[in-house]
C-alpha cells in the first residue's frame, strides 16, 4: 500500500503540469479572443489564386 | 467662388430603370430600389457596391459570397473619410503598436466588420495586395491587427484600400483597441480549481471513513493532511489573496464589505486545518476551503462581464477626427494634428467634415451648418462671413475656410465636460449593506456559543465557535447577488441594453423620473416624414427628381430623396449638369427643388407651411410641407410603460413641435423646448436636488452629455453601438428603445429570485450553525453541506433569473 504515496505524488506531478499549461496558455493571451477562433477554424485554406482555380470544382 | 456649384456624376456601366419588383444587389443583398446597375448579369444597388464586387473577383476572393448571406455591406451611404494625414509620421505613431525598418503592426478599428465572411476577407488580405502580411481579426471587438511592410504599402494606402472594400478604418484619439481581459483572475481560478479538484481527490479515504480503519490509515491521514496543507498555500496567498487585502482595508477604513465575512471564514477555515493537521487530530477542512475559494472567485468573473466593443465614456475626443485640415501660407492644405490647432490658424473643411475648433467662418458665400448632434436643434443653421461657428458642428454642402480661435480643449461647447461632477464615490450597495448584518450576527452566535461550553468544557466550546465560523458562509450575498446580476447584464445585452457595470441594476427599482431627449431619442436621427400637399408629376418625372435629389446631401434633399425610396420609386441616370444654390435649392435645366419662391410658384392659396417645393418650366410640380423627424417605433408603448413608474420629461433643442405622441401623456410644463445642452444639464441637476428618487436620463448627442452625467441612470441612446456614443452608464441600441418599460419590469420582478435564494442561504446557514453549536461539525459534514450550498445558490439563482425572462414579454419579442 506504500506504492499509494509514490502514486499521489505522481498524480499531483501531472495535474501540475496541466495547470502550468493552463497558465501559459492564458498568458500568451489565448483567451484574449474567444469568439474568433470558432469561426475562423471553418475556412478553408487557399493560399494561391491558381489553386483557387483548381479547386472551384470542389465543395 | 462661384456661389453654384455643379455637379455630375457620369456611370460608364449601363443603366436601366426597372419597374416595380426590386432585385437583389449581388453584392450586399439589399433590394436594389434607388439604383440599379447591370453587368454581366449581376445587379448592384450602388456603384460603391459595384466596384467591392470587380474588385474581389478580380483577386479571386469572390468565394466571399459563399460564406455568408449578408457578406457585403451596402456601400450606398458610405461617407468617405480623409486619410492623408497619415502619411504624416508623428500623428500616426499613435496608432502603431510596432514599428522596424521592414515591418509595420497596427491594430485598426473595423467598425463594418459584420459576419464570417468579414472575418474571411479580411484575413485574405494579403491577396488583394502584397504588402499585406498577415491580418488576425478579433470579431468581438471588430478590431483587426494588421502586419504590413510599409515601403511595399504605406499606412494611408492600406487605409485606403480597406476603405475601399467596405471596411474604412476609423482612427480616435485616447481609445486604446487593446483586449482586456482580466488575466490574474484567470489564473486564480486556474489554480483554485486545480488545487480543489487534487483536494478532495486526496481526501477521499478521508470520506469514506479509510483513513482510521487499517494499519497504515493514521499514516495515510498524516501523510495526506500535509499534502494538502501544501497545496492549500499557494491559492490562500494568490487567489485568496484579494479578499483578505480588502478585508483589511475595510477593517482599517471602517468600511464594510462583503470581503470581511468571506476573508473570517477563509481564516477560520485554514488555521483550524492546520491545527487538526499539525497535532494529528483530523484531517483539516482544506477541500471547502479551497471550494469556497474556487466558486467565489468564478462567481466574480461572472459578475465582471464587460462588453470590450462598446465605449462608455465617450467623450469629444472619440467624436472627432484626429487631424485637422489646415492651409498654408502657400495655399497648400497640411493635416495637423487636432491638438496643434493654434489660434489664427487657417482651415479647410469639406462638405460632410466636422469643425475642429471654434473659429470665424471666412466664406464668401452663406453655408449651411448641421449642429443637430452637439446643440439638439435638427434644423440646419445658415451662417455669413465672419460670424462664429463652433466645434463639432458638420458643414453641409459646401467647403469653407475657418479661422481658429481657441484651442480644442478650449471649445464652447467642450465646457460641459469640464463642469461635469467628477466620479462620485461608488454608493454603497446590497452587498455591502447586507454583509455588515450577517458579520453581527455570526459574530455574536460564535461569542454566544464559546461562552455557552465555557463552564462545562472550553474545549468544546472554543471548537464550536470556530466551527460557526466556519460554516456560516454568505453565500447568498457573495454568489447569488453575482450571479444574478450577471446573469441580468447578458440577458438584457441579447436585447440591446448594455450597463456599464452591475451596480447599475439597483437603480432600476429607484426610477421614479424619466427625462427624454427628443431629437435622436425619441425620433429617428436620419428618417424624416414629407408631407405632400400638392402634386402633378408622372413616374417619369419623380424618377428624375429622385436623381437630382440624389446629388445633393443637403437634408431637404435627403428628405425628399427617402420619400421616393419609401414608395419604391427608382432613380433615373444621374444627370450630369444640376446646380445646387446655397440657401435656394437645386436647379436642374427646367426644373427647380427648393423654397416656393425659387420655383416660381403661387403659395397663396394654401393655407399651411410649405417646406419644399419642385416645379418645371415654373409650373408646380409638387408642394411639400413641414418635415418632421420620424417617432421611433414602438413609442406609444414605451411613453405609457414609462408613465405607469413615474413622471416623464422632454427636454429639446428643438422649437415646440405639434402633434406629438406625447401630448396627452406628458404635462406641458413637463415639456421643454429650445434647450440647449447647459439648460438640459441644470434641468437634471435641479431635480437632482428636489428629490431623492431616481431618475433616469435619456439621450443621443453630445448635447446631452452633462444632463447624463448627472442624472442616477444616464442612458445614451445609439442607432450603431459601434459607433460614438455619449457618455452614460448604459447604452440602448435605438431600436429596443421602445422596450426600455419591459426591461425595468423585468429587473424587477429578478428581486424574487434573489429572495428566493436568501431564503435557501438562511436555511442553510441555520441547519450548518445548529449543527456546529453543538459540537458536531466534523470536516465531512463541512465538505459536503458548503459546495452543495454554492452550487444550489448558484443554480436557484440562474434558472429563477432565466424562468422569469421566459414568462416575461421580453422573451416573446427576442
Amino acid at each position: 500500500m506504500r506504492v499509494i504515496i509514490f502514486l499521489a505524488l505522481l498524480s499531483i506531478l501531472i495535474a501540475g503540469g496541466f495547470l502550468v499549461a493552463f497558465l501559459w496558455a492564458v498568458r500568451s493571451g489565448q483567451y484574449e479572443d474567444d469568439s474568433t477562433p470558432s469561426i475562423r477554424i471553418l475556412f478553408d485554406d487557399k493560399t494561391t489564386i491558381s489553386k483557387h482555380t483548381e479547386e472551384e470544382g470542389k465543395t | 467662388m462661384d456661389n453654384t456649384k455643379t455637379i455630375g456624376k457620369q456611370t460608364d456601366k449601363d443603366v436601366l430603370i426597372t419597374a416595380d419588383h426590386p432585385l437583389a444587389c449581388s453584392h450586399c443583398g439589399e433590394p436594389c430600389v434607388e439604383e440599379l446597375i447591370t453587368e454581366d448579369e449581376k445587379h448592384f444597388c450602388c456603384s460603391g457596391c459595384a466596384m467591392v464586387f470587380n474588385l474581389l473577383k478580380a483577386n479571386g476572393l469572390d468565394d466571399f459570397y459563399d460564406l455568408d448571406q449578408t457578406a457585403g455591406r451596402s456601400q450606398r451611404r458610405v461617407r468617405l473619410e480623409d486619410y492623408s494625414w497619415l502619411e504624416d509620421a508623428r500623428l500616426r505613431q499613435e496608432f502603431i503598436d510596432f514599428e522596424d525598418e521592414t515591418y509595420c503592426r497596427m491594430r485598426l478599428d473595423l467598425p463594418s466588420i459584420h459576419c464570417s465572411a468579414c472575418i474571411w476577407l479580411l484575413e485574405n488580405l494579403n491577396q488583394l495586395d502584397e504588402g499585406v502580411k498577415s491580418v488576425q481579426v478579433n470579431f468581438a471587438q471588430k478590431t483587426a491587427n494588421i502586419l504590413f511592410v510599409p515601403e511595399q504599402l504605406s499606412a494611408r494606402n492600406l487605409a485606403d484600400l480597406l476603405a475601399r472594400i467596405g471596411y474604412p478604418p476609423r482612427f480616435r484619439k485616447g481609445k486604446s483597441l487593446k483586449p482586456t481581459t482580466d488575466k490574474k483572475l484567470l489564473y486564480q481560478i486556474g489554480l483554485a480549481g486545480f488545487v480543489f479538484g487534487n483536494i478532495m481527490l486526496f481526501s477521499f479515504p478521508e470520506y469514506l471513513g479509510l483513513s482510521r480503519d487499517t494499519n497504515d490509515g493514521g499514516s495515510f491521514q498524516v501523510l495526506f493532511g500535509y499534502l494538502n496543507l501544501v497545496l492549500i498555500l499557494p491559492v490562500l496567498l494568490f487567489s485568496g489573496r484579494d479578499y483578505l487585502m480588502a478585508a483589511y482595508r475595510g477593517i482599517r477604513y471602517g468600511v464594510h464589505t462583503v470581503d470581511i465575512p468571506i476573508a473570517l471564514g477563509i481564516l477560520a477555515l485554514f488555521f483550524r486545518s492546520v491545527y487538526e493537521v499539525v497535532w494529528a487530530i483530523g484531517p483539516g477542512y482544506f477541500d471547502s476551503l479551497a471550494g469556497l475559494l474556487f466558486f467565489l472567485l468564478v462567481g466574480k468573473w461572472f459578475q465582471a462581464k464587460t462588453f470590450s466593443r462598446l465605449s462608455f465614456d465617450g467623450d469629444y475626443r472619440s467624436y472627432f477626427p484626429v487631424a485637422a485640415r489646415k492651409i498654408t501660407e502657400n495655399g497648400q492644405i497640411t493635416p495637423i494634428g487636432l491638438s496643434e490647432v493654434r489660434p489664427g490658424d487657417l482651415l479647410s473643411v469639406q462638405p460632410g467634415g466636422l469643425i475642429p475648433v471654434d473659429g470665424l467662418l471666412d466664406s464668401p458665400v452663406s453655408v449651411g451648418i448641421d449642429y443637430s448632434f452637439v446643440t439638439g436643434e435638427s434644423a440646419a443653421q445658415t451662417r455669413t462671413n465672419g460670424n462664429r461657428i463652433y466645434a463639432g458642428g458638420r458643414a453641409i454642402e459646401t467647403s469653407f475656410k475657418l479661422i481658429a480661435e481657441k484651442k480644442v480643449e478650449e471649445s464652447y461647447l467642450l465646457q460641459l465636460w469640464k463642469d461635469a461632477p467628477g466620479e462620485q464615490e461608488p454608493k454603497q450597495n446590497l452587498t455591502d449593506r447586507l454583509s455588515k448584518y450577517f458579520t453581527r450576527v455570526v459574530l455574536s452566535i460564535a461569542l454566544a456559543t464559546c461562552l455557552y461550553w465555557y463552564p462545562t468544557d472550553i474545549g468544546k466550546g472554543l471548537y464550536a465557535a470556530g466551527s460557526v465560523l466556519i460554516i456560516a458562509c454568505p453565500c447568498a450575498i457573495a454568489l447569488a447577488i453575482p450571479f444574478c446580476y450577471g446573469t441580468i447584464i447578458r440577458l438584457l445585452a441579447k436585447h440591446g441594453l448594455y450597463l456599464k457595470h452591475s451596480g447599475l441594476i439597483e437603480q432600476f427599482p429607484k426610477l421614479k423620473h424619466f427625462v427624454l431627449d427628443k431629437t435622436g431619442t425619441l425620433t429617428h436621427h436620419e428618417a424624416i416624414s414629407l408631407p405632400l400637399i400638392q402634386s402633378s408629376w408622372n413616374k417619369a418625372d419623380m424618377a428624375l427628381v429622385m436623381a437630382i435629389c440624389q446629388q445633393s446631401s443637403h437634408p431637404k434633399s435627403k428628405a425628399l430623396h427617402q420619400w421616393f425610396s419609401k414608395r419604391k420609386i427608382l432613380a433615373a441616370t444621374s444627370p450630369a449638369g444640376v446646380k445646387e444654390i446655397v440657401g435656394k435649392g437645386l436647379e436642374y435645366g427646367p426644373w427647380r427643388i427648393g423654397s416656393p419662391d425659387f420655383c416660381q410658384i403661387d403659395r397663396s392659396e394654401i393655407d399651411a407651411h410649405i417646406s419644399l417645393c419642385v416645379s418645371y418650366k415654373g409650373e408646380m410640380k409638387a408642394i411639400f410641407g413641414q418635415s418632421k423627424n420620424q417617432m421611433r417605433n414602438g413609442l406609444d408603448h414605451f411613453l405609457k410603460g414609462l408613465s405607469q413608474r413615474g413622471q416623464l420629461y422632454v427636454l429639446s433643442g428643438d422649437i415646440e413641435p405639434t402633434n406629438t405622441p406625447w401630448e396627452g401623456i406628458i404635462s406641458t410644463e413637463n415639456q421643454h423646448y429650445e434647450c440647449s445642452p447647459f439648460d438640459k444639464k441644470k434641468f437634471v441637476a435641479d431635480l437632482q436636488e428636489k428629490t431623492t428618487e431616481g431618475i433616469c436620463m435619456l439621450g443621443d448627442g453630445l448635447n446631452d452629455t452633462g444632463a447624463l452625467a448627472d442624472a442616477d441612470l444616464g442612458i445614451a441612446v445609439s442607432e450603431d453601438a459601434t459607433t460614438f456614443a455619449p457618455a452614460g452608464d448604459a447604452i440602448l441600441s435605438a431600436d429596443n428603445l421602445n422596450q426600455l418599460p419591459d426591461f425595468i419590469t423585468f429587473v424587477l420582478k429578478t428581486r424574487w429570485v434573489l429572495y428566493a435564494a436568501y431564503l435557501f442561504a438562511l436555511a442553510y446557514n441555520i441547519t450548518g450553525i445548529i449543527i456546529a453549536v453543538q459540537g458536531k461539525l466534523s470536516p465531512v459534514i463541512a465538505a459536503i453541506l458548503m459546495p452543495l450550498s454554492s452550487i444550489t445558490t448558484v443554480c436557484i439563482v440562474i434558472f429563477g433569473v432565466f424562468s422569469i425572462y421566459h414568462i416575461s414579454d421580453l422573451h416573446k419579442s427576442c
